[in-house]
């Protein structure tokens, strides 16, 4: 199987209050194949969430690289990795991150036209993506008449939506109540696994981060399997 | 796709949202409805009062004696005509007693037949009054003789404006003038430096900034604080705009950020924004001169209530409503592109984490 997603001995650090840098992630190198499911847990302030954003291209590393199908993204200009974000990248945050203005329809099918489909046609293909995601009844509704969990739901069938090569999930549980979560968290797999992406999600819950197929620890920077 | 969103925003759904961008829409057009009036009002006192009263205590050249054959010809294009003017006094009041005919169709004239033209109050007496007058002639000897008698009056003029320049006048038939009044060849409709030529070839006159000096400097006065006022009151507009601007900005620095997640890119996501706050000030302009239309027919009707100007006539000042407009315009780009500039400095990861 070729990796969608190669992260080689990225280091980050950040500065700290009383003077000198903070070291964050420490040589991380992770590697996530085709349909692949990979985990991160790790304790809060351990850097999983950096390390997130530095895989996704929102964030860049101090030192290591970045590579979608093999292709190389350090050195990028903003436009290029504009397009590899446009394209290959799906991102469920914590706290939903949908458009207000929009309905779970227009977010869903939003990715769909930055990548330059016409606004009909991504609609019609962003309505499957809700349907998968139990929304169908939802569609004509803003983020603000949605529940917690709906919203989370809309944010998973966005991320789908752009056929990305990888879906990057921060805490996507994270703000949810127990049966919200649990139920949000079936869809997440499940969703994921039939369309064949690959995910690389970030948890702090351990029984969640277990339903991957790869589980692994972020601790004093550096990643282990568990 | 960035129309769309732009659009999207600039008529949120959000009650905040929309909340916010009505109260830009209405401050903008409350400011140049504000700023639009107070031209028309200033170009009024500019343009109608002071240049009406500037026509009938005075005139473009005015030139010692009778001359008007001569001058006729070499202005034929202006106005030239021939008055007597002297000081007199009656009821216990001193006047200009100026001896003017009907070759005189200038101010007086003019704003006898249409009385709207002064905010002052004056009088035109369509039928002849006597007044008993003493006014001062120049004898055989030189001497000034007063000399008192009955006087014909067709019109009375009084400036009344409660200053150094304030003047009445009189106004009488030509032909009743004496002898000894001295007499003046006016001409009007021509430009002032032609004195300089006049002068050069013997004739003794002046020009109406010469002759009015006080009035003069009093338009120069009006006029400087008219763009005092005027540039005070686009400052503050400009500081309202800026502030717009930043609050605008700053209140969808998340769905920015989300945009550039989705991959829109942050220049095309910082253009939904610019764009989209472009449409609130449009909407803003066009109902700034909505407004106006609304308010200038007020200011007239304030103008002869407080100000006593029968018939005040205020207009539209379309050129200067335009040209505001697009300054305005300009300087919300250069605001939204100040703000873009701060927003990327601003780690987008950071703005999620911060929602």
């Amino acid at each position: 199987m070729s990796s969608v997603l190669a992260l080689d001995n990225i280091t980050k650090s950040f500065p700290s209050p009383s003077g000198g840098r903070i070291e964050i992630l420490s040589g991380v190198s992770i590697s996530l194949e085709k349909g692949e499911i990979v985990s991160i847990i790790g304790q809060s302030g351990s850097g999983k969430s950096t390390l997130l954003s530095i895989a996704a291209l929102l964030m860049s590393p101090d030192s290591g690289s970045v590579r979608y199908s093999g292709k190389e993204s350090t050195g990028m200009s903003e436009r290029e990795l504009q397009a590899i974000r446009a394209s290959s990248i799906g991102f469920i945050f914590q706290s939903s991150s949908l458009l207000s203005d929009f309905s779970a329809l227009e977010n869903t099918a939003m990715p769909l036209m930055i990548q330059g489909k016409k606004r009909k046609a991504a609609m019609a293909e962003a309505e499957s993506f809700l349907a998968l995601v139990g929304l169908q009844d939802r569609a004509g509704h803003r983020p603000s008449e949605l529940s917690g969990g709906e919203r989370q739901r809309a944010a998973i069938a966005r991320a789908l939506a752009g056929n990305p090569l990888v879906v990057f999930a921060d805490e996507p549980t994270g703000s949810l109540d127990e049966k919200s979560a649990a139920l949000t968290e079936e869809i997440l797999f499940s969703s994921v696994r039939n369309t064949n992406h690959s995910m690389l999600l970030v948890t702090h819950n351990r029984e969640f981060a277990r339903k991957a197929d790869r589980m692994l620890e972020l601790r004093e920077g550096i990643l282990q399997d568990v | 796709m960035i129309p769309f969103l732009a659009l999207r925003y600039s008529f949120s759904r959000s009650s905040n949202h929309r909340a916010r961008a009505v109260r830009i829409v209405i401050s903008t057009a409350l400011s140049l409805a504000v700023l639009m009036v107070t031209i028309s009002v200033m170009d009024y006192l500019q343009n109608g009062r002071l240049e009406r009263i500037r026509d009938v205590s005075s005139f473009d050249i005015t030139i010692e004696g009778n001359h008007k054959e001569e001058l006729s010809e070499r202005f034929p294009d202006s106005n030239v005509f021939v008055y007597g003017e002297c000081d007199a006094i009656g009821n216990g009041s001193a006047f200009i007693v100026r001896y003017i005919d009907e070759s005189y169709d200038g101010g007086l004239k003019i704003n006898a037949g249409d009385s709207s033209g002064l905010l002052v109050p004056y009088n035109i007496y369509s039928n002849n009054k006597s007044m008993r007058l003493t006014s001062m002639a120049m004898g055989r000897s030189g001497m000034m003789i007063p000399q008192t008698r009955e006087y014909r009056i067709t019109g009375m003029f009084s400036t009344s404006l409660g200053s150094s320049f304030d003047s009445s006048m009189l106004f009488l038939p030509l032909s009743e003038a004496d002898q000894s009044t001295p007499m003046y060849t006016a001409i009007k409709g021509v430009d002032d430096d032609a004195i300089i030529s006049l002068r050069s070839e013997g004739f003794e006159g002046k020009t109406w900034k010469e002759k009015e000096a006080g009035l003069y400097s009093a338009f120069i006065a009006e006029k400087t604080m008219m763009y005092i006022v005027l540039s005070l009151l686009f400052i503050i507009i400009l500081v309202s705009c800026r502030q717009s601007v930043s609050i605008f900005f700053k209140s969808r620095e998340t769905e920015l950020a989300e945009l550039v997640v989705l991959g829109l890119g942050r220049k095309r996501s910082e253009a939904v924004f610019t764009f989209s706050f472009m449409i609130i000030m449009a909407a803003g302009i066009l109902l700034g001169l909505l407004l106006s239309l609304l308010f200038i027919p007020a200011g007239e009707e304030f103008m002869m209530a407080v100000l006593h100007t029968p018939g005040a006539e205020l207009s539209i000042p379309f050129r200067s409503f335009a040209g505001f407009s697009a300054f305005l315009i300009f300087f919300t780009v250069v605001f939204s592109l100040r703000e873009e500039k701060k927003l990327s400095m601003r780690d987008i990861v950071e703005v999620m984490r911060n929602e």
